[in-house]
């Protein structure tokens, strides 16, 4: 808040200090008060919203290839007031929090495993990472067949994805516990157990949180994959039935609420990590792989 | 007799296969309640000696008893202050303090009372409920010193405990460590490399010097406890820091 009081000083071509222009110094006000930058939040998405009715004017686009926004706000409207969208939105959103909680769960517990064990470490951390490079979404029509076209295939997608990100962060979290911690712990007769609840496992959290994270996203990116590959429900199931029948403002609708189901699940995890991962400055944050 | 050292060494090799001889020919024989000060340039093995004494290295060859039975790892009866305090963050002040009680599984009321007696005496009662980053450098060292001696260990080891911290807070700790040694009566084995403070805090105190760490002089520091600020304006404390420099002067340690 305090840059409010100071202009901006720019040096012009011949290297004399002078004020910015006024539209520039009106720009860093904006963003330097929670007000001005709510605003230019708002300013952005109403010229984003008029730039789309552009686009559709100058190209005369029909409404099949990009519907207009109120036709999409329509959509929304009837989705949620017909109640068509809730059973969708539930069976998307039980396979994406089910899926995330086993894979993160098995994420969690095989890192531990393999970070803590020499042997495991040695025998299955190659094949981990070469499993990894696998596009899991590829497995989606395999596990259909395994699984069948209700639910458990969906899960059983999510938890695969959502697993890989969870392992990797664990196993690189229990590895930068420090040292000087551990033998400090060490000197006071701690065993292997001991050191690794009170030391180990805290210093992990922040990373293990960075994979929830990015798990969690994917977690909804597997479940709609899996339902495009075959459904008879889900928010992904709905955006194959609009667009077979050149619904797309529907589309865009169903897009609008997978989205909103994302930022939801993903604000979730970071209000938990602010909560759990106190003493975890904001500039100290792990950034997620 | 509580640390009992007899002709200790401890070699080891680099990555390249150079073998180094970082404690020489060690004898140290302390007795109950004394305050040791070892002294001596970085590299002379005084922080392998800490280490070996705490259990944390093994040694070549020789004997390390403590309180009458050998070194075979990190023991109860021994308590370590490192370089950097080394707190838990997500832990607060007092359940830092209260690691070696819950480690060593000490009944827990008995040791929470233990520990409100130690932060109080280290001035640090209204902050038992604080996290570690809320306080300064000297503070969190404090913390440290309190969890030391929360398991009421016999040995207390200082591995440059104040290396860390601005002299005029050091010069605080000192006489801050002092007070709570003589309310403790623990044998205390303390690293520096600061002569001033070796003379200022010990009974005695043992010169170190590099390739090999072997001991090269004991002092006896006979100046009247209890010590203050003034004990170092005194003619035998400006004696005393003469003759240690001398020591290193003579190897040509400082050149």
């Amino acid at each position: 808040m305090t840059q409010r009081s100071l202009d901006r000083l720019v040096s012009d071509h011949e290297g004399r200090i002078r004020p910015a222009a006024p539209l520039v110094r009106l720009l860093d006000r904006l963003v330097s008060d929670r007000r001005g930058r709510i605003g230019l939040a708002i300013a952005a998405f109403v010229l984003f919203i008029a730039f789309w009715e552009f686009v559709i004017w100058a190209l005369r686009l029909e409404p099949v290839v990009l519907p207009r926004p109120m036709q999409v706000v329509q959509a929304l409207w009837i989705g949620f007031g017909t109640g068509a969208f809730y059973s969708h939105l539930w069976v998307t959103f039980v396979e994406t929090t089910a899926g995330f909680a086993i894979g993160a769960g098995i994420g969690l517990v095989l890192g531990v495993a393999i970070a803590e064990s020499r042997i495991l470490h040695v025998a299955l951390y190659p094949y981990l990472i070469g499993f990894q490079t696998m596009p899991k979404v590829a497995i989606a029509p395999l596990f259909v067949i395994w699984f069948g076209f209700g639910m458990a295939s969906k899960i059983a997608i999510a938890a695969t994805i959502s697993f890989f990100p969870v392992v990797v962060n664990v196993i690189a979290g229990l590895a930068t516990a420090e040292a000087a911690r551990v033998e400090m712990l060490a000197s006071f007769c701690a065993s292997r157990w001991q050191i690794f609840r009170m030391v180990k496992l805290p210093s992990a959290l922040p990373f293990l949180f960075a994979g929830l994270d990015v798990a969690i996203v994917l977690s909804v990116i597997g479940a709609i994959v899996a339902e495009f590959v075959g459904s008879q429900k889900g928010l992904g199931y709905l955006i194959l039935q609009y667009n077979f029948s050149f619904n797309t403002a529907g589309v865009f609708a169903v897009l609008i609420v997978l989205s909103a189901m994302g930022v939801g699940l993903h604000l979730i995890v970071q209000w938990l990590q602010r909560r759990i991962v106190f003493w975890q400055r904001s500039h100290e944050r792990v950034v997620g792989a | 007799m509580l640390i009992n050292v007899r002709a200790l060494s401890k070699a080891y090799q680099t990555r390249s296969g150079v073998q180094i001889q970082a404690l020489s020919d060690i004898d140290l024989a302390v007795e109950q309640g004394e305050f040791i000060c070892v002294v001596g340039p970085s590299g002379c093995g005084k922080s392998t000696l800490l280490k070996v004494l705490a259990g944390l290295l093994d040694f070549s060859s020789g004997q390390a008893l403590l309180n009458g039975r050998p070194i075979t790892g990190p023991r109860r009866d021994v308590g370590v202050v490192f370089q950097e305090a080394r707190l838990l963050p997500w832990m607060t002040v007092m359940d830092n303090v209260l690691v070696p009680a819950r480690v060593q599984k000490l009944p827990p009321e008995a040791s929470r009372q233990r520990a409100t007696a130690f932060l109080a005496l280290a001035g640090l009662a209204d902050f038992a409920a604080r996290y570690p980053s809320e306080l300064s450098g000297g503070m969190q060292q404090r913390v440290a010193i309190c969890r030391a001696l929360v398991h009421d260990p016999a040995i207390l080891l200082m591995d440059e405990p104040f290396g860390a911290l601005d002299a005029m807070t050091r010069e605080a700790m000192n006489l801050e460590l002092l007070r709570i040694w003589s309310a403790s009566e623990k044998t205390v084995l303390f690293i520096t490399h600061s002569i001033p403070e070796a003379v200022f805090l010990a009974d005695r105190v043992i010169v170190m010097t590099p390739r090999p760490g072997r001991i090269q002089r004991r002092i006896e520091i006979d100046l009247p406890r209890p010590r203050t600020l003034q004990t170092m304006a005194s003619p035998h404390f400006a004696a005393l820091t003469g003759e240690l420099r001398a020591v290193f002067d003579a190897r040509g340690a400082f050149h």
